[in-house]
């Protein structure tokens, strides 16, 4: 019984444009971020510009070296959130039973589909084509008895592969690969790993669980077991509704190096984070900072406010951990601010006036911005830096004349 | 410096003091505690710069001869080790020594070294500069930082000077003030200006985390304390101990002003039961994601109390006495409980004055003690 079928889109950001537009099939295409500067990186590249070695994050100057008659395209980020629902709707035709995991991978549970479209094996053939024919978009698929496992699978062959990986091939299949590959195992997880001369997913199955518990406390646990293939979460489609943290991120187009243009950055983070809050009724009181460096160094810091879903109130607590956390030089590839602990709104009346305006005035702005569009209204603090209004603000169709009269 | 103390005194002590020691400072001096004796007393003190203490044993609060002064002096003794080692000493007396930067402590058979840090730099914690301003009595005081200290904020970026409360003399009152915007308590009791020493108004903010500490070390018995006051710090002093404290800038909201509203609805109600029907409707309300909701549907002669959650719903009809409109109306929960919980009286008094307006709370009979907590908007779906 392998139930679970995980779907993995391929270069998903860069074979959007291709199948947009037939000029760009079979080249190199690189999607990235202010690709007409020299210090801006690499989104995704497509499989044609892998070849010549080019991967995600790297510099543009240094892509371009590599393969120099790769085409530059700027995100469109409208473009990935319309394919992926799409893909979405073509893989609940299957089961109602789809975890989305996120804009370009999701999970499905097609236990007691086999009377319809066949053996999950069969279903993955028929999902991988549907999403070929219908959105002429390549996709990997690992089917096996959990989601681990299935995602694992899904790993293993790019582009366009078909991986079915059972709990018996654990062995062959899975313990051979280097650790950092495990899912959930992250960069600086795998380097302590390494120190305890840990280097497949085979040692690490071999460790005893007491010792990673000593290591790792509660994620040793969860390291025993997912080098094993052992995962019983089950296949939510609610887990995005009953959400427990809102966030946005973004990979910055270019290093960010002072506070003035973080500030910025967090400010328009912020902003999408309050009105993706306030549009589902949640409020928080949790909100958390996410950095990344050039060298791919990730911290997240949290605080806890009061319970909020005012843009202000987020951003001021996600100012004052960017400054007790980065000292406005180390170059920033990405910056996320997250709200979690959510509950549903409730308006508790207040002895200060202030706060009420608060919440009128973040009720006013997000009506505007769903009659007019996200850069009809916006705080002044983002008029400043051109470079980033344009990812910040959203596609300049979208955008009411007032500001491209300012611009 | 050389002295003889009884363990279970200086454990008793170092148990009042070591609670203001900062468990990570700048200043690695601040992280001990500074030991003063002299030839009648010794004394024990710690800060972090924004609150400190100062405690003192005399000779005389020895019945016997547990205290000896062998050598004046003063030192500072790193706290952490220090007081896990006081507490697991051997009973009867701790002989404690100074010299060269080592200070040794032996008592019965057990022997043991430390370094200490020199006290010349250890910041004093009474200020001179500062002034009277009230002579009251511990265990009054007490119960009204206990009946209103629950109301401040936690922490607030926006308004700081809400974590603490606002400790006011007004021509023959004395008020004590909490709120963090949602709720408000407020205590009053009335002063004689000759034995409680007045000789003018004042105003302080005083951190909440201050008046903890100075409820936890008053006693319950008839002693009084002075409050001393200058700009920025105030002290609370009794016989044997000093508690300095930083004082909290900012405005408070009038609250003699906030809490005057037109009552609409008038409730008189035995405080046990609405407390445990709102108790029981927290108990479900909590577990969804209606932050606390409970709602009150209040006629002729019952308040319905419910909750309802994704989980479940609940029910519950406490008798009372009502004037006024019938009334629906929501609220936190937990403001509520902690409101009702600082309420000693059999029945208390509730007032409302519509469905956005707040719900005083006040002891029946009473009219020393306030309690004001903000509703939840209800809306269409809610209802």
């Amino acid at each position: 019984m392998l139930p679970i079928i995980h779907v993995d889109m391929n270069a998903f950001y860069a074979s959007c444009h291709q199948a947009q537009d037939h000029t760009l099939k079979g080249r190199p295409v690189l999607v990235a971020g202010d690709p007409q500067k020299r210090n801006g990186i690499i989104l995704t590249a497509s499989y044609e510009a892998r070849r010549f070695g080019v991967k995600t994050a790297m510099p543009n100057w240094q892509a371009k070296r590599l393969c120099p008659h790769a085409i530059f395209i700027k995100p469109d980020y409208d473009l990935y959130v319309r394919t992926s629902s799409r893909v979405m709707d073509i893989l609940g035709r299957f089961t109602p039973l789809v975890e989305v995991f996120s804009i370009d991978e999701a999970w499905l549970d097609v236990t007691g589909c086999e009377g319809l479209f066949g053996d999950s094996v069969t279903i993955a053939q028929k999902i991988q084509k549907a999403i070929q024919q219908e959105l002429d978009l390549p996709c990997s698929v690992g089917v096996s008895c959990n989601k681990l496992l299935a995602k694992m699978a899904s790993d293993m062959k790019k582009p366009m592969g078909l991986t079915v990986l059972a709990p018996e091939d654990v062995p062959q299949m899975l313990w051979p690969l280097p650790v950092d590959e495990l899912f959930g195992v992250g960069h600086r997880m795998a380097e302590r790993l390494r120190e305890m001369n840990i280097t497949t997913i085979g040692d690490l199955a071999r460790v005893p669980e007491e010792l990673l518990q000593q290591a790792f406390g509660l994620n040793g646990r969860y390291l025993h077991l997912a080098a094993n293939g052992i995962d019983d979460s089950p296949v939510d489609p609610h887990s995005m509704d009953s959400a427990k943290s809102m966030g946005h991120s973004t990979t910055l187009p270019r290093d960010v190096t002072s506070f003035e243009e973080a500030e910025m950055v967090l400010l328009s983070l912020s902003e999408q984070v309050g009105r993706r809050v306030r549009r589902e009724n949640y409020m928080g009181r949790t909100v958390t900072l996410t950095l990344r460096d050039a060298s791919f160094g990730t911290i997240t810091r949290s605080v806890t406010i009061p319970y909020t879903c005012a843009t202000d109130d987020i951003y001021a607590a996600a100012l004052k951990l960017l400054h007790a956390h980065w000292d406005g030089k180390t170059p920033l590839r990405l910056l996320g601010v997250s709200l979690s602990q959510l509950i549903k709104e409730f308006e508790q009346v207040s002895l200060f006036k202030e706060d009420e305006k608060k919440n009128k005035l973040n009720q006013v702005v997000d009506e505007i911005k769903d009659r007019f569009g996200d850069g009809a209204i916006f705080r002044a603090k983002l008029l400043k830096d051109e470079d980033l209004n344009e990812r910040k603000l959203g596609k300049t169709g979208n955008n009411a004349p007032a500001l491209r009269g300012i611009r | 410096m050389k002295f003889c103390l009884d363990r279970d005194l200086f454990l008793s002590a170092l148990s009042l003091v070591e609670k203001f020691v900062p468990s990570k400072s700048p200043i690695s001096l601040l992280t001990g505690i500074r030991f003063i004796v002299s030839n009648n007393y010794i004394s024990f003190s710690a800060t972090d710069l924004d609150i400190g203490i100062e405690h003192k044993i005399s000779v005389s609060d020895a019945s016997d001869n547990s205290i000896k002064f062998i050598e004046p002096g003063s030192a500072v003794f790193p706290s952490k080790i220090f007081s896990e080692m006081a507490r697991k000493m051997p009973l009867g007396e701790v002989m404690f020594s100074c010299s060269d930067g080592r200070v040794e402590i032996s008592a019965g058979n057990f022997l043991m070294t430390l370094p200490y840090y020199d006290a010349a730099d250890f910041p004093e914690i009474t200020r001179e500069e500062l002034l009277p301003a009230l002579n009251f009595s511990q265990k009054l005081f007490k119960t009204m930082i206990k009946q209103t200290v629950f109301a401040r904020a936690e922490e607030s970026a926006s308004r700081p000077q809400l974590t603490g409360l606002l400790v006011e003399c007004r021509k023959n009152t004395l008020n004590v003030v909490a709120l963090d915007g949602f709720r408000l308590a407020w205590r009053k009791e009335d002063i004689d200006r000759d034995s409680s020493m007045v000789n003018e108004d004042f105003s302080l903010i005083i951190p909440g985390r201050t008046l903890l500490e100075v409820s936890r070390i008053f006693g319950e018995g008839d002693e009084s304390f002075t409050l001393y006051a200058g700009k920025n710090r105030a002290e609370f002093r009794t016989e044997n101990t000093v508690i300095t404290s930083r004082l909290l800038e900012g405005s408070f909201i009038d609250y003699e002003q906030v809490t005057k509203v037109e009552p609409k609805t008038i409730v008189d109600i035995e405080r046990a039961s609405i407390f445990s029907a709102i108790d029981r409707g927290l108990t479900l309300a909590r577990e969804g994601s209606k932050n606390n909701l409970v709602k009150f549907h209040i006629s002729d002669d019952f308040i319905e109390v419910s909750a309802e959650t994704e989980m479940g719903s609940l029910c519950d009809k406490v008798p009372c006495k009502k004037e006024g409109d019938d009334l629906l109306i929501a609220f936190n929960a937990r403001f509520l409980m902690d409101a009702l919980n600082s309420i000693e009286t059999q029945d208390v008094h509730l007032t409302f004055s519509g469905e956005s307006g707040p719900c005083i709370l006040k002891p029946a009979g009473f009219e020393n003690h306030v309690n004001f907590v903000l509703p939840v908007k209800l809306r269409s779906e809610d209802y």
